[in-house]
């Protein structure tokens, strides 16, 4: 079905960009809110990656793609954001800000902390990797293929990715400062 | 020592939990936005030449290049009379202004800034008040790929364009530099990528005061790896200084 919508949509058909950007929205903010940890940076990424999409759109060779390279866009426009925000550093918080609907009985809260704290200090392109691995179950040849990128890059981004995240879970507990991080 | 496998359990529980859904608001802002944006052309090289190997690809990209120049010496080279034989050999044309196309002396300053978020354009200003209209060069750009390629033609009278990269400045013609706007422009995280065929093409601002030469269309090529394809707003501030009269 996606295959004669793009095809439409490419071919400046508003309505159907509009039934792509309905089909497809869902998952973008998921792998958005994942990857930013901020709905309202998230929703700024997806509402920047459906323009993005409309504009390229008759750029894309294989309709039958269009889903990766949607994703590939989303990734990119969320390292933007990312960036405009400045925050990834200083933004640590003790509870995520945009909290779960209800706690995973098989992680703690402590866990699930020092988990939150770790990932958000890890830059973007390893925040996107861990998405793409742990949430959408991706391959690292998939993850390169799908952002375009060398399966060697995958590898090592997920290889810091996944120290940095041991790190976090091994660090002893203590407290920890909440620094003003922006919120929209 | 946290195993891989309890490792990935708690990655898979942290990221089970978040929003899976978009508000309706977020795609009525996209489509409202979509609304006064228009759709790039395609722009896509033919099925045989992505399947072509590197050194085929290259030597075709070559020759469409030579032909590119070429055609553009034909355009830009001072008229023949229309009567007569053969051409005589080409000479090189001097001009007997100082100026180019809507010359006279002085300086002029040329601002390309884009490519705009919201229409993907990328804008040609001039702040001119002496030298060529702004007019009198033009510019295009292609981002594409995380590539945003700035070509500007300078279609000076005996040296229809200049070449970033010319071992042998032409003193015929005007120089240009790029202001020191282009270094805030590398803070910004904004890199120099050679062009194919180019690879001496950089941000440098040395070489792109080298002057003239014959052909058309250089040369820089930006990629901000923070940005691949996002749009982003640069700024790129052009002066150009007519050669002494005389």
């Amino acid at each position: 079905m996606d295959h004669d919508v793009v095809e439409l949509a490419q071919h400046g058909d508003r309505e159907a960009f509009a039934i792509l950007a309905r089909t497809h929205g869902d998952r973008l903010m998921a792998i958005a809110q994942r990857i930013l940890r901020d709905v309202g940076q998230a929703e700024d990424a997806v509402q920047q990656t459906l323009v993005i999409a409309w504009r390229e759109l008759p750029n894309l060779r294989d309709p039958d793609r269009f889903d990766a390279w949607l994703q590939r866009l989303l990734v990119n426009a969320s390292y933007a954001e990312a960036r405009r925000s400045r925050d990834w550093n200083a933004n640590v918080r003790l509870l995520p800000v945009d909290g779960p609907a209800g706690l995973d009985e098989s992680m703690s809260i402590d866990d699930r902390d020092r988990i939150d704290r770790g990932f958000r200090r890890l830059p973007p392109d390893q925040r996107a990797i861990l998405v793409f691995t742990h949430y959408l179950a991706l391959t690292p040849t998939e993850i390169a293929e799908r952002l375009g990128i060398p399966v060697g890059t995958v590898r090592s981004r997920l290889h810091y990715a996944h120290r940095a995240m041991r790190a976090a879970i091994e660090a002893d507990e203590r407290p920890v400062a909440v620094a003003g991080g922006r919120r929209r | 020592m946290t195993d891989q496998r309890e490792l990935d359990r708690l990655l898979g529980a942290f990221f089970a939990d978040g929003t899976d859904e978009l508000a309706d608001r977020v795609i009525d802002a996209a489509l409202d936005q979509i609304d006064h944006t228009r759709q790039r052309r395609a722009l896509r090289m033919p099925r045989r030449f992505s399947t072509m190997t590197m050194p085929i690809r290259l030597a075709a990209a070559a020759v469409i290049a030579a032909l590119a120049v070429g055609g553009a010496f034909f355009l830009f080279k001072p008229s023949q009379p229309a009567v007569g034989g053969p051409s005589p050999a080409p000479t090189p044309q001097v001009p007997a202004t100082s100026g180019p196309a809507g010359g006279g002396s002085g300086s002029a300053h040329y601002e390309i800034t884009g490519p705009d978020a919201a229409s993907g354009d990328v804008k040609f200003a001039s702040s001119a008040t002496g030298g060529p209209s702004s007019d009198a060069f033009s510019q295009s750009a292609i981002f594409q790929d995380g590539s945003l390629v700035i070509r500007i033609k300078f279609p000076n009278p005996g040296c229809a364009s200049l070449l970033a990269d010319n071992p042998q400045p032409n003193p015929n013609c005007g120089a240009v530099s790029i202001s020191t706007a282009t270094l805030s422009l590398q803070d910004s995280g904004w890199r120099a990528q050679p062009l194919p065929g180019r690879p001496s093409c950089t941000w440098d601002t040395a070489s792109l005061t080298a002057n003239g030469g014959t052909g058309t269309v250089e040369c820089i090529n930006a990629v901000n790896p923070a940005h691949p394809n996002t749009p982003d707003t640069i700024t790129i501030t052009f002066t150009y200084q007519d050669p002494s009269p005389g």
